[in-house]
């Protein structure tokens, strides 16, 4: 079980840098993950704490000590890649067992024939069977011990990948894009397999995805990267709700955000579209307005968006309706209650509006700025609120 | 019998059989006459030739002359009791298994050194593979001078290490006194001196395979590796790059060993057998008794041993190996 601490890592490939100064802390027993879309370095940070890249500057504790130049194999670290690295000639029993193998046995108990009848090898073997026998029963794949790699599925490889991992019980798992190789359906299997077994071992969790669903349901804090920097570390929820950066916010959520472009005057009036949308901006100008779907609500007057339907998404559960809005150059998209089922149709106009506590602000650099209603139109919007809801 | 199988079809077949043709049928047709040309050929051009010379091993056949008489396994039991032919299969097996264990894990070791090189890989990769692009007979006249016992480079070389400490080996200083070995003119060295020249020829086109197979290594297995405690070249090389590299050895093995036993252009340009048949290769012997000596019916019988060998290799190959290396 262990802390783990980046401090300012940079890491350029010749010209490219990768990383651009990344410092994070990740507590014991936490599961974090670090999400951004593919190129964006997580994966290459991932390796330099596992020890397989080294970083250009900077420095990575695991547990309160510098691993800096410490070889992979000592960082007591496991590791489960995207493409699972099983040993392809080994059985699943004897691919689990290998890091127990490397470990406690030493380079003359390894050896074939040989190996097996010097003193202590066999003991130490049955330890190690039995070991595998019970991580292998924890993932349900006991059965499988005798197979190859080549004759498993997807889901079975990729338990057998994790098997490999915790048998050795390191202090941290780092995972890197484990369930992007599995079908819809499995994903979601193991994703949730994956946060049970981190509150079972109670270990450190680094994972690594692009998949801003898989972060969300499993994580206790996300990081989010973009272009070699952190945007923002925090709770699924405050991701959700407060992002701190544009690019958060488009990157969090799906259906995406609806991102309005606005105009801050002179008093901090917000225009969308040269109309006042009854909010101002109570600190710097105002570029983007960021709106979550859900938070939309449909009123008759007073509205922040008015635009034509163009598509109704049925889910079910929920009812996902486009509009082509004025001043807006991305459909908007709304999520409304199943009940409003039958009452909207495609060519309908539509009034939306939104509380203010849910609508985010963002400055011309894209960072989060504060936003609140204008004091007369306040109470009207509250209202509309009210009555909608 | 026929109305009681038809009566007991069930009606979709019966509907089935009474269109014109059956597409299957037609496909399959189509498919015969597709492949026909292939199938023809295989047989006039390979099949055909290895019959005749089966049947020719079997009799007293030589070129030109009217009459041919049946002589049974007679030409068989010459090659396995008559003295030169024994050393013939000696000569061969010793040379094949003199080349092949040495050219495949200096290529392999070739390979693996100039996969580690950061700068410089393709000027090693050159040097190693100039000897399999040039033509082996030209090599073979710069060997012939280079090991001339008298005015040969390497024995003039050799001859410069005397009175040095070199002379503690015992085999040095003796030559040192009665002079270098003839190589290639003496019965004790010339096979092993023409194994040498084969390894020297051989081992980077073996070296190419192996940088080949190498790339097929995924990269993620070495760093699984690292993180499951393997910190050792030696251990590394044991866990993943031999057991990757299965596939890649059987087919180097098996090319390497067909390749060896076909082992004849040195052979023809140096040592033309001797001295004293001591490097009487089986081609080499092929080529002596059906080309040069016109007896047909021994060189098809020694042929026939050839291709026996060969067969077996690859049926070894495919029985026995083939089935452990291929882990899918």
């Amino acid at each position: 079980m262990a802390t783990i601490q980046f401090r300012d890592i940079r890491k350029s490939f010749g010209d490219t840098d990768v990383l651009k100064g990344v410092g994070l802390d990740i507590a014991d027993g936490e599961f974090l993950s670090l999400v951004g879309p593919s190129g964006c370095g997580k994966s290459t940070l991932l390796r330099i704490l596992a020890g397989l890249e080294s970083q250009t500057s900077g420095s990575v504790t695991i547990g309160g000590t510098p691993v800096d130049g410490l070889h992979a194999a000592d960082r007591d670290l496991a590791m489960v890649f995207q493409s699972y690295a099983l040993y392809p000639h080994l059985s699943v029993a004897e691919n689990i067992a290998v890091p127990l193998t490397m470990r406690r046995l030493s380079s003359a108990q390894r050896l074939p024939l040989v190996g097996r009848v010097l003193p202590g090898s066999r003991t130490t073997r049955a330890a190690i069977g039995t070991t595998v026998r019970e991580a292998a029963e924890m993932l349900d794949i006991a059965h499988l011990l005798d197979r190859k790699p080549g004759q498993l599925s997807g889901g079975q490889r990729q338990r057998v990948a994790l098997g490999r991992a915790l048998v050795r019980d390191p202090s941290a798992f780092l995972l890197d894009e484990p369930l992007s190789n599995l079908d819809a359906k499995m994903r979601v299997h193991m994703r949730a397999e994956i946060a049970q077994l981190n509150r079972r071992l109670g270990a450190t969790f680094v994972y690594v995805t692009h998949d801003q669903a898989e972060a969300m349901t499993m994580s206790d804090r996300i990081a989010v990267m973009m272009e070699g920097e952190l945007l923002q570390v925090g709770t699924p929820d405050a991701l959700y709700d407060h992002p701190q950066d544009l690019r958060v916010a488009q990157f969090i959520g799906s259906p995406a955000i609806n991102i309005l472009p606005v105009d801050t005057d002179a008093s901090g009036t917000i225009h969308l579209c040269d109309m006042a949308t009854g909010l101002r901006a109570n600190g710097p100008a105002i570029e983007h307005l960021g709106v979550r779907p859900e938070a939309f609500v449909p009123c008759e007057e007073g509205e922040l968006v008015v635009g034509r339907v163009r598509l109704i998404e049925n889910l079910g559960s929920d009812l996902f309706v486009h509009l082509d809005a004025a001043g807006v150059p991305m459909p908007v998209t709304v999520r409304l209650p199943s009940s409003a089922r039958g009452h909207v149709k495609v060519r309908d106009v539509m009034r939306l509006t939104a509380a203010p506590e849910r609508i985010c602000g963002f400055d011309s650099a894209g960072k989060a700025a504060p936003v609140g209603a204008q004091n007369k139109v306040h109470d009207n919007v509250h209202d509309k609120v009210a009555r909608h809801v | 019998m026929s109305d009681l199988a038809s009566l007991t079809k069930s009606v979709p077949n019966q509907q089935r059989s009474v269109r014109p043709e059956h597409p299957e049928r037609r496909q399959a047709r189509a498919g015969m006459v597709l492949f026909a040309p292939a199938l023809v050929l295989l047989i006039l051009i390979l099949i055909v030739p290895v019959g005749v010379a089966a049947l020719l091993s079997l009799t007293d056949y030589t070129l030109g002359r009217p009459s041919i008489d049946w002589v049974g396994l007679r030409n068989y039991i010459d090659i396995f009791t008559g003295s030169s032919y024994r050393k013939m299969i000696v000569a061969t097996v010793l040379y094949v298994a003199l080349v092949v264990p040495a050219s495949v894990f200096l290529g392999l070791g070739a390979a693996l050194l100039i996969r580690s090189l950061n700068v410089g890989q393709s000027f090693y990769k050159t040097v190693y593979f100039l000897p399999v692009m040039a033509s082996l007979l030209a090599m073979a006249i710069v060997w012939e001078f280079a090991l001339h016992p008298t005015l040969g480079i390497v024995n003039r070389t050799l001859a410069m290490g005397c009175g040095t400490p070199l002379e503690l080996w015992s085999w040095f200083a003796r030559s040192c006194i009665d002079g270098f070995p003839l190589w290639l003119g003496d019965r004790d060295y010339a096979l092993y001196t023409l194994a040498f020249i084969g390894i020297w020829q051989s081992f980077g086109f073996n070296m190419v395979l192996y940088l080949a197979g190498l790339t097929s290594v995924p990269n993620d297995l070495y760093g699984a590796a690292s993180m499951d405690g393997v910190k050792r070249g030696w251990e590394r090389f044991r866990l993943i790059t031999w057991p990757m590299l299965g596939p890649t050895t059987v087919f180097v093995v098996t090319i390497t060993m067909i390749r060896s036993f076909q082992v004849f252009d040195t052979v023809e340009a140096l040592t033309h057998g001797g001295p004293a048949k001591s490097t009487y290769v089986m081609i080499y012997a092929i080529y002596e008794k059906g080309i040069a000596q016109n007896l047909v019916g021994l060189g098809a019988a020694i042929t026939i041993l050839f291709l026996a060998f060969v067969m077996l290799i690859s049926v070894a190959q495919r029985r026995f190996v083939e089935r452990k290396v291929h882990y899918q």
